[in-house]
Parts: C-alpha cells; structure tokens; sequence
C-alpha cells in the first residue's frame, strides 16, 4: 500500500519543485504563507501525536500525564494552524481516462499533478485538501498540513474509478461551500464540460472569496489531432461513435479546439481564475516549475 | 471470338480496372482504427461544419485515383488497351446493331474490295485490314440465329465511262449479268468463309452502286429482325469524292441512305463505316496508255503515249524518280525514258514510246489475217500499290485496209484526172516510200487504194473485199450493183459519194435516195457555183465540231484556218435534206460541213448511216473540176484522210480497256463463227454466245474482273466435226486509274480541312452513324516504339505517374498546412 502511494511522489518531480515557494496570489487573511514558518508552530491548538522524547527537545512540550503513565518521556506534536489552504479539485471523469500512445492517461498526469502540489504545499507548512469528481464530488479530504492527510489524500486518488460525465459547475458549487475559509482552489481537468457550467461554477467559488487556478489539461493528440488514417472514434461520457478520416477533419477540429481554449481563457480571466493549459506530454516538473514561478511573479 | 468474351473483355476488364481504386477505397473503409475518444465534442462539431466538402472531396479523389489508374492501366498496357478499345468500339458497333437483343440479326456487309485496296503498308495492305474486321465482326455475331449478307465492289456493275457511278435502271437490268453471285443472307459459317477467302478484286470504287444494293438486302429484310449496315472502304478520295455534299452524286448518296436509315432506325441502329486505309500514302501509277495511230498497218510505226503520275497524301507528298520501261508479247524489257522526276499529285505530260515498223512487223503467217500485239509498260520499282505499276496495250497490226476508189471521169492528165490526188494522199503510205535499199519505207496510213472505172464494178461478185468504197463523180449505177453496195453498207462498212458534173443527180435520187430511204443521205439537186476556174471560190465552216472527221480541225486557230481559210469550192451542188417522211429517226442524218455561200449555208459534207455501216456525201468533185482544193494548204489530204480513218476505224483492233469494263465487238458477216470462246489471264477459258442489239450481232464479255490480257477466239467448223480457229483477238484489261488515286478523301479548305469523317457527317447531314478506323493496334511498329501512337502512350503514361505523384504530395502538403 505504501509503495502506490509513494509512486505518486516522484523524487524527481518534488526535487525540481522543492526549492520553490508556493505562494497565494492573492493575500489570504493578512498572513503571507511560503518563505517563512508559521509563527504559530508549536502553539497549535489541535494534537496530532506523540513521539518519543530525545535529548535537544524543547521540554515545554514533554507530556508529563503520559510519563506519569508509562514512566517513558513523550514529546506531544500539534498541528500547525495556517493562513493558507488549498483544496485540489480533480477531475476522475470517464474524458480523464483518454491517453495517447506512451503518454500517461490524464487522469494519471492529474494525480502526479495533485500529489505534487499537496506535498509541496504541506511541506511548506500549509493545509492542503482534494476534492474528486465527476457529476459530483467524492471522497473530499478537507485541507489539512499533516502527514496522514497526504496519505488519505493520495489513497483516494488511487482508488477512485472514471467512470462518469463530468459536471464541473456543481462540483465547484459544493467545493466553494467544503472549503470553508478562503481557500486556494486548484482545479485540475479537462474541461469537457459546457463552459456555461465552468463559468458557473467559478461565479460561486469567487462569490466565497476562494482564489481559483485551473489546470487544462489535455493529451497531446487531443491538442494536435495528429490521426493519418481513416479511424472510428468511440465516444467516451455518452457521445456517439464517428467514423471519419481525421486527415479531412483536423483543419476544422484544430479550429474547434483553440476557439474552446480561448472561451475557456476568457470564462477562467472573467472569474479572476488563472488559466493554464497542460499538454500530458510536457514534463510534470516543467509545468508546476513554470506555473510556481508565474505565481511568484504575481505576489507583490 | 465470342460475344460473351468479348464484352467481358471488351467492359469488364476496363471496368474492373477502374473499380480498383473504388474496391480499395471500400476495404479501406473496412480497415480502420478504433480509438477511445474524449474530445468528441469538438470532434462532432468540426465533423458536421465539414461533412458536405469533405463527401465531395472524398468524391472527387476517388474519380480521379479511378482516372489515374485507367490511365497508367492505358499506358503500361497500351497493346492490349488497344485491343480491348476496339473489343469495346466493335462491341459498340454491334451493340448499335442491337446484338443484344433476341431478335434473329441480319447483317448487311458492304466489302470494299477496289484495287485501291491492295495498298499496303508496313506488308499488310488495307484490304487485309478491313477484312479482319469483317471476320471479327461475324466472330461476334450469334450462330444458328444471325445471317450476313455481303455486298462486295466486285459484285457490283460498273457501267461503262460512267465511273461507276449513275446507274440507269437499263445499266440495272445488265447489272444482273455482271453480279457473280449473290451473297445474301449467308449463315455464319459461310460468310466467314466467303469474307477469309476474298482477295482485293481490282474493280473501282463503285460505292454508290454497291450502297444500293445494300439498300435493297436491307429493305428485303423482315420487320421482326433486327438489321445493320457495315461499310468497309479505304474512303480514298478516287472512289468518295462524287458522295461528298458538294460531290456530283450527293443527292443519289444521300437519298439511298436514307432509305437505308429509315429501315435501320426501326431496328434502332446506325450505319457504321469502317475505314480501313492509311494516312501518309504515295503510288506512283501508269495511268493510261494510248496508241496515237487508229489502225496500226504492217510497216507502220506506233506512237504510244505513256502517262504516269505521282498520288501522295499526307507525309507522303514528294517527289519521286521513276524510269519506264517495256516489252511486246512478253520479250525482253526495254527502257524507254531517261529517270523521270515526278511531282505529287499533277498531271504530267504523256511519255512517248515509238515503236518501229520492225517491233510491230507481221510475220510471214500473219500477213493474211493480222496479228496483235501486247505492248507492256511498266515502271522499274514496284511501290505500295503494285496494280498500277504496269499496264498493257494490245494493238492488231493489219496487213493492209483495202479500199475501193471508183474513178467517174479518168484522165492522162493527173490533173484533170478526177481522183488521182484523191488515191495518192489516201495511199501516201502504200510503199511510195521505198529507201534506197530496197527496203519498205514506213507507212503512215495501213490504207492499199484500189482504182477502178464505173463498168468494172458490175463484175465485182461483192464489195466486201474492201472496207471502204469511194464512188468519185460516178454517172449512176447499176441496179445489181447497187444492190451489191447496199449489202455492203449494211454490214457495216463505210461508202464515200463525191458529187461532179458527169453526176445524174436524178437517176441518184431516184436510185440511190429512194425518197431517203436508200444510201444516198440527202436529195440532190441542181447544182450551184460558176464552173469557170478562175470564178470566186467559197470558204468551208465545220457544223459538227465535235465529229471525229472534223475535230482534228478544232484544237487551235491555227488548225481551223487550215479548214476554213482556202476559198477554194467554186461549185457545189445543192442538196435537200430529208424532212416529214422522208426522214427517219432511226437513220438521223449529220451535216458535219458548210459551204459559207453569200446566199447562205449550203450543206457540203453530210453523212448518214444505213444498216450497219454509214455513208457520207460530199458536194463537190474529189478532183479539181469543181474545186481547186488540192491546190491549198494540204486541206484535203487530211480531211480525206480522216474521212477514211473514220469509216475504217472499226478496223481498229487495239483495247485498252479497264478493269470490270465489257469487251463488245460488232460481228460483220465476215466475223460470224459457230463457236467463240475467251480466255482470261488466269488461263481459265470458257464460251461465249453471241448476242443482238437493235439488229447487230454482238460478241460481249463482261468477265473482265482480273488485269491481263484475254483472248477471244472465234473457231469454225472444220472437218470431222472438229473447230479451226476463225480469227482471234486480245483485249488488254488494267486497272481503272481512277484506283491510282490514293489521296484520301478530305474536304473543307486549307484553314479549315476535314478529316474522312467530317466529310461523312457533313454528305449524310442528320443520319446518324458511327465511324471507325483502324487504329495502331495492327500496326507491329507500336510495340517497337516506331510508331506515332508510341508518343501517345507514353504522354498518358507520364501523365498517370504524373497525377498519382501530385496527389499523393497535395495530400501531404494539407497534412502540413496546418502545422
């Protein structure tokens, strides 16, 4: 079990981010959160666990009923509280399944995606939670900076199955109202939703102050139609069947696509939601590392 | 070959080759890649924005992968793209004569087999070409249902100096004897039999006859068949031109096939002309040869003219060298011009070829009765139409034409004689001309004058040892005499009556006129004139132009002055045409000269025919006592001459005739014999009967459908009951020139010429037909790139390859556009 999750930690992927600084684009409730470590850590009001005591620890946090118990000496760890939440929302619709060749399924590339910014943000001290979906959401893990969020985190991600159409309007109504306070909504999909819906959706995450990224991700072929011979598409959340020469098509396809991403750019800008869209062939590490590097820019 | 076979070939291998890119297009579309797909939204949207062009693109690129591939099929395999091209035009063809109907097909064949046909190119000759047709033709048709009539040129009567061409319904009715055979309605076997075993028949093109009888096989068809009409022909411009609109029998062309149309549109078909012949041709041809002298007597000289011309068309149009030689009777070969550089298409002057009295001379056992002769000319290289490169003549050299002159007032004195000047230019060739040596000199006429008095010709027994008499101011004559001359006459021979003062004009009228009803042409009267010789003389104008004794006056001025200039007739005697009952239509009589008097025209010269023979009067002396014509420019020599030429000329024994053209001879009393035969060039010999035209025995063979000489024998009993030769004599049968002429038929003018089609189409106007030529198919220099349609095929090949490479790389490219 350990070993499925870790596999969503790539070493080489939090390497190339672990130097960098997430930071909020926009100023949640007065406290900056990245460069620095919460003020607050050890003062946190809520305990995680406990550990045993070795010689440097602070003893102020030595828990004297449980040495009066076990005549051991414990060290009680609390959770950090922070400033700064994220809730990484994931597309597990059945359009997240599609992969091209070698390339990993979008769902796969979402799950990297996710893992990556949860560990990242909670490496930094920061809450992080998930949110699945398809018509609806799944399995939310609300954010949270300890260890064993992460993991339920990446076991939900793990077990969950695409299987459905995708309404992204609902799903972000009802991340806007678990997400409770101001929260860093990351949301990571294809988008093949009506846009109206996005729109929607994103209306009420800004309504509740969230600040929103999407992430467009797509297959490589989905952005490049690249098909040389005469092939029957089998539809995926419902759609019929075509069977076409692609060659013939992918003038008027390719026009649908980048009249689709612009609406989608226009929709994320009128909502003050970031807007990047992902191809899966594009390394994980260069992606996040371009994206972080943006948002860092933005800070001031 | 078979039907089937032919139009599976003929459609199903085109057809299957150009199913090849739309069977591939079919599998393709069975073999494609299934693939999972999520962003079918967009996928649907862009498919239904380009759904339409996309169908017609898809469409079109099929058609053209099907053209391209027919292409390339075409040009790779151009041989056998041909044959199955003409599988198909000969599928279509047939398929017009409703081949593919049950009803029984009568197929009328119109086989040209002129001498033009024997044209060869490259060893095949375009006869050989449409008769492979044909064959193929009647390999396609059903057997035990379907019958072919042939109509082949040969079969076909060629009326003579009419070209072949007008027909009367008379030359219809003789048609019947010359027809072979009638080919109609021959099953399968048999005409394809008939069609391998025809050969080029060296008739002329006679197409309007031969489309006639093709009207009538088809007319004589039963409603409830189907019928088509099939023409095979060179279509040279010889045989065509007369047909063309603008031709001399366009209307005759174009109303027989509309009667043709009209039965061949019931069974919904179309006349199909086949052409057979060869662009590009050239024929160097002996055209004709004449012999100069009427009657060729022993010791004479010929003069043969010779003319040769050059026909070319199309790339063959050049000038081409040729020497001339030939033989008598087969002897050894003579040359007999220097080399002759010959223009295309232009009418050369005539070759001259001289025979002397010694290649023409009798032998001692032909003095009696004559001899022909077989002059062959010929040129020194055979070209592409071999027919005409040599050409015969037979000429019968007589020992001598005897005629009878009878001297009415004879004197001492040659001058006052009355027909002294009269038998020397009539005998000037009667071997005055002795040389030095003893030899004979040359004669220049075959005449042997023969002079007697009036009372020496009641002891003649007959007048039929001479071929012509001559009565010169003759008092009157004996009844028994008479008698004899009317015999004569009859037979056929010639009586010249020249007028004087010792005449009995009325005892001649009452003898001789027998109120126009005996020798005499017209009624004499008193005579005219002052007979005193130094009196005013009258001038001579010719009436009859045309008439052989006079047209020799007629070519120029100069040699009408010699008829007309001397005043030299100082009497004459006046004479009365025959008028009312006295006239007979049967017996016209032709006023061939005038006396130009100042009172007005008075007849001088009138002939008239009686029996088989004719009679002309002259109405002055023959002497000088009425005229001082003989004292002139040599009027009378000619004139007399010619006069006696004329009524002699049936003595004349030289034939020439062309191919397909009847021999006649009139048999005179002297020439009737129990049994005649004839013998063509082949050897083969067969009988002849006699036959009677408006009461003359005639002698006629129409067999002459081969070149070469033939020989008519008239054989008399003899002893034992069995045949000794009579007389005997050789016709010369060639080609009809007209069949030298192998330009093809064109029209239009330099700007704007027509090809052998357009010409059809614009003679036959609305009636529709089809038109097929024999294409390179039978031409071997195809395969060896020789030919020109090599460059055709390789152009469409290089434009098959051409198009597969550019829509292959246009497909490419819209891949990349995009990018």
């Amino acid at each position: 079990m350990a070993e499925t999750y870790q596999k969503y930690l790539d070493p080489a992927v939090l390497n190339e981010i672990r130097h960098l600084e997430v930071t909020a684009r926009n100023v949640v409730e007065g406290f900056i959160s990245g460069l620095h470590k919460s003020p607050y850590k050890g003062f946190s009001v809520e305990f995680a666990q406990h550990r045993e005591y070795v010689p440097g620890d602070d003893l102020r946090y030595l828990d004297w009923k449980a040495f009066a118990k076990s005549d051991k000496y414990y060290i009680k760890e609390y959770e950090e509280e922070t400033n700064f939440r994220a809730v990484i929302v994931l597309d597990t619709s059945e359009s997240m399944r599609y992969k091209s060749g070698e390339n990993l399924s979008k769902l796969d590339y979402g799950r990297y995606m996710a893992a990556s910014l949860a560990y990242l943000i909670q490496r930094q001290s920061d809450a992080a939670g998930l949110g699945l979906f398809d018509q609806k959401l799944y399995d939310f893990v609300p954010p949270a900076t300890s260890h064993a969020s992460l993991m339920r985190m990446l076991a939900s991600m793990h077990e969950r199955k695409p299987e459905k159409k995708t309404d992204i309007g609902e799903v972000l109504t009802d991340v806007a109202q678990r997400a409770g306070r101001r929260s860093l909504v990351i949301l990571v999909s294809d988008l093949f939703d009506r846009l109206d819906n996005l729109r929607k959706g994103l209306e009420h995450v800004s309504a509740r102050k969230h600040d929103v990224i999407v992430f467009n991700l797509m297959d490589h072929q989905e952005r490049e139609f690249t098909f040389d011979r005469l092939t029957q598409f089998l539809g995926m959340e419902g759609y019929p069947d075509l069977l076409v020469d692609p060659r013939a098509l992918r003038k008027a396809y390719l026009e649908e696509v980048a009249t689709f991403t612009a609406e989608a750019r226009r929709v994320c800008l009128r909502s003050r939601a970031d807007f990047t869209p992902i191809d899966t062939q594009t390394p994980l590490g260069v992606v996040l590392q371009a994206y972080l590097a943006k948002r860092m820019g933005r800070r001031g | 070959m078979p039907t089937w076979l032919i139009w599976t070939l003929g459609l199903g291998v085109p057809l299957a080759a150009a199913a090849v890119p739309v069977v591939i297009h079919l599998i393709n579309l069975t073999r494609y890649r299934r693939v999972e797909w999520a962003a079918m939204e967009f996928l649907l949207n862009a498919y239904k924005r380009t759904r339409k062009r996309m169908q017609l693109e898809s469409i079109i690129m099929l058609m053209l992968r099907v053209l391209a591939v027919i292409l390339l099929a075409a040009a790779l395999f151009p041989m056998g793209c041909e044959r199955i091209r003409d599988w198909a035009q000969d599928s279509a063809g047939l398929g017009r004569l409703n081949l593919s109907t049950d009803a029984p097909l009568h197929l009328v064949l119109v086989l040209d087999d002129s001498a033009s046909m024997a044209y060869a190119n490259e060893g095949q000759t375009a006869f050989e070409r449409g008769r492979q047709y044909a064959l193929t033709l009647v390999e396609s048709m059903r057997p035990g249902r379907d019958r072919v009539s042939i109509v082949r040129l040969s079969d076909v009567y060629v009326p003579p100096r009419a070209g072949g061409v007008a027909v009367t319904d008379e030359e219809a009715q003789k048609s019947t004897r010359r027809r072979v055979s009638q080919l109609a309605a021959l099953d399968l076997d048999a005409a394809r039999d008939n069609i391998a075993a025809s050969t080029v028949a060296a008739v002329d093109t006679n197409v309007l006859g031969a489309m006639r009888e093709a009207a009538r096989a088809i007319e004589g068809t039963p409603d409830q068949d189907a019928v088509g009409l099939v023409v095979i022909s060179d279509f040279l411009e010889s045989g065509w031109k007369e047909l063309r609109k603008d031709g001399a029998v366009h209307k005759d062309f174009r109303d027989v096939m509309t009667r043709i149309n009209e039965r061949l549109a019931r069974a919904r078909t179309t006349p199909v002309f086949f052409d057979a012949g060869f662009d590009n041709t050239q024929n160097i041809a002996i055209t004709r040869v004449e012999c100069l002298e009427r009657v060729i007597g022993n010791g004479m000289e010929a003069r043969i003219l010779v003319h040769v011309q050059n026909f070319a068309s199309g790339a063959g149009g050049e000038s081409k060298p040729v020497r001339l030689k030939y033989r008598i009777d087969g002897g050894s070969e003579r040359p007999f011009s220097g080399v002759l550089n010959l223009p295309p298409n232009r009418v050369n002057d005539p070759v001259e070829l001289r025979l002397s009295a010694r290649d023409l001379a009798l032998k001692p056992d032909e003095e009696k009765s004559g001899a022909s002769r077989n002059i062959e000319v010929f040129t020194d290289e055979a070209d592409a139409l071999k027919a005409d490169n040599s050409r015969s003549l037979v000429v019968h050299v007589v020992p001598n034409i005897p005629i009878l002159v009878v001297n009415g007032v004879p004197h001492a004195n040659p001058a006052l004689d009355e027909t002294f000047y009269l038998e020397t230019a009539l005998g000037i060739s009667s071997g005055r001309g002795d040389d030095d040596r003893g030899q004979p000199g040359t004669r220049i006429t075959p005449n042997r004058v023969i002079s007697m008095r009036p009372e020496q010709l009641t002891a003649l027994e007959s007048f039929l040892d001479y071929r012509l008499v001559i009565l010169c101011n003759v008092a009157a004559l004996s009844e028994g005499t008479i008698t004899k001359l009317e015999e004569f006459v009859s037979a056929g021979y010639g009586l010249v009556v020249f007028d004087g003062d010792q005449l009995d004009f009325q005892r001649w009228n009452q003898d001789l006129y027998k109120k126009g009803a005996g020798l005499l042409p017209v009624k004499l009267r008193d005579p005219g004139g002052n007979s005193d010789p130094s009196a005013q003389g009258y001038e001579l104008s010719p009436v009859a132009a045309a008439h052989p004794v006079v047209r020799l006056f007629m070519d120029t001025a100069e040699d009408r002055a010699i008829l007309t200039t001397p005043k030299a007739v100082r009497n004459w005697r006046n004479v009365e045409i025959p008028t009312g009952a006295e006239a007979d239509p049967m017996r016209p009589v032709e006023v061939l000269l005038n006396l130009n008097f100042s009172a007005g025209p008075v007849p001088f010269m009138v002939e008239r025919p009686f029996g088989r023979g004719r009679v002309v009067y002259v109405a002055t002396t023959a002497g000088e006592r009425w005229n001082s014509l003989w004292q002139g420019e040599g009027l009378p020599l000619f004139l007399y001459l010619e006069l006696a030429h004329y009524l002699t000329g049936n003595e004349a024994r030289y034939s020439n005739l062309a191919v397909g053209e009847p021999w006649r001879r009139v048999l005179r009393t002297a020439d009737l014999a129990p049994r005649y035969t004839v013998r063509d060039p082949a050897g083969t010999q067969s009988e002849l009967l006699p036959t009677a035209e408006e009461g003359l025995k005639l002698l006629e063979y129409a067999g002459t459908a081969i070149p070469g000489v033939y020989t008519v024998t008239a054989l008399d009993r003899a002893e034992g009951g069995d045949y000794r030769r009579k007389w005997q004599e050789r016709v010369a049968v060639n080609l009809e020139a007209r069949e030298s002429n192998v330009v093809r038929l064109a029209g239009g003018d330099s700007e704007t010429p027509k090809d052998v089609e357009a010409v059809l189409k614009d003679a036959l106007e609305n009636i529709p037909f089809t038109f097929q030529r024999a294409g390179t198919e039978l031409s071997k220099g195809a395969l060896a790139g020789g030919d020109t349609g090599a460059g055709l095929w390789m152009y469409l090949a290089a434009f098959g390859v051409a198009f597969l490479l550019m829509e292959t790389l246009w497909s490419a490219v819209i891949s990349k556009a995009e990018d």
